[in-house]
């Protein structure tokens, strides 16, 4: 079971089909697994537009009872996946150019994408850790992030990146 | 012989309920090792791990009481989910705004 990266989990919402798929997934005792760092970038994301706009508030209170009822399993970010998470950032400070940028040519990004790299970062090492494939719609950032892991442990296996679940037609 | 006079000479007269009680075999290494650290004998030595037992199993109900707490308090605080809610794609873009 892939982990689903934030490109991925932003799309969990009451009404969405996404969250059918998970609530099945977890009925079926094999939920869907999101890195914390995951939930720290939603919760930021909701957080942030609560304070002016109250739905953004009831929209987090149901993320809140999500985690906490199990719908998607929450995978720590564990000593161990600092530790590669440090190293992978040693090898790649900045975002790779093109990929998620929107003119291809952020040499030098902004501090918010930079934070989201490193958001990434984190999450590729927990999810190669756990031996498990990134589900992301952000492949240039995860595919260079594979590379990086694999530079640095080329006897093992590299972070398998699967692209997001399609939505159920009908 | 001179380490069971010394206990003799320092242990205090314990008040309290009497007991007899079976070491499991996998503590008896420790036990003796930690006679012989507190040049005491094996019975005050069973009661000074068991008192650190005692303090340790203490704190983590301190411990656990606290997490539980204050996971309560972040759980528990916010809005009810009863309102509106922004639609998918509103949830989308503020949680991806700094993406870019």
């Amino acid at each position: 079971m892939a982990v689903w990266d934030t490109s991925v989990a932003s799309g969990l919402h009451p009404e969405s089909s996404l969250y059918e798929l998970a609530s099945e997934a977890a009925l079926a005792q094999e939920p869907f697994r999101l890195a914390a760092p995951t939930v720290h970038e939603i919760a930021f994301g909701l957080q942030r537009r609560a304070e002016a706009d109250a739905r953004f508030a009831t929209l987090f209170r149901w993320f809140t009872d999500l985690l906490d009822a199990g719908v998607v399993e929450v995978l720590p970010l564990s000593w161990e996946a600092a530790l590669l998470a440090g190293r992978l950032r040693a090898s790649r400070p900045t975002p790779p150019t093109g990929g998620h940028s929107r003119k291809g040519r952020s040499r030098d990004p902004k501090p918010e994408r930079r934070v989201a790299w490193i958001t990434d970062i984190q999450i590729a090492a927990t999810a190669w850790l756990a031996g498990e494939d990134v589900c992301t719609a952000d492949r240039g950032h995860f595919a260079a992030l594979s590379d990086a892991i694999g530079d640095l442990f080329p006897e093992e296996d590299r972070l398998q990146i699967v692209p997001p679940p399609q939505p159920k037609s009908g | 012989m001179a380490t069971k006079q010394k206990v003799r000479s320092t242990s205090a007269r314990r008040t309290g309920r009497r007991t007899t009680l079976r070491v499991p075999e996998t503590l008896e290494s420790e036990l003796s090792r930690t006679a012989r650290q507190l040049g005491a004998t094996e019975n005050e030595a069973l009661v000074y791990l068991a008192q650190l037992g005692a303090d340790a199993a203490k704190r983590r109900r301190a411990v656990e009481k606290v997490t539980a707490r204050r996971r309560q308090a972040l759980i528990g605080s916010g809005a009810a989910a009863t309102g509106e809610l922004p639609s998918p794609e509103e949830a989308r873009e503020a949680i991806l705004a700094e993406r870019g």
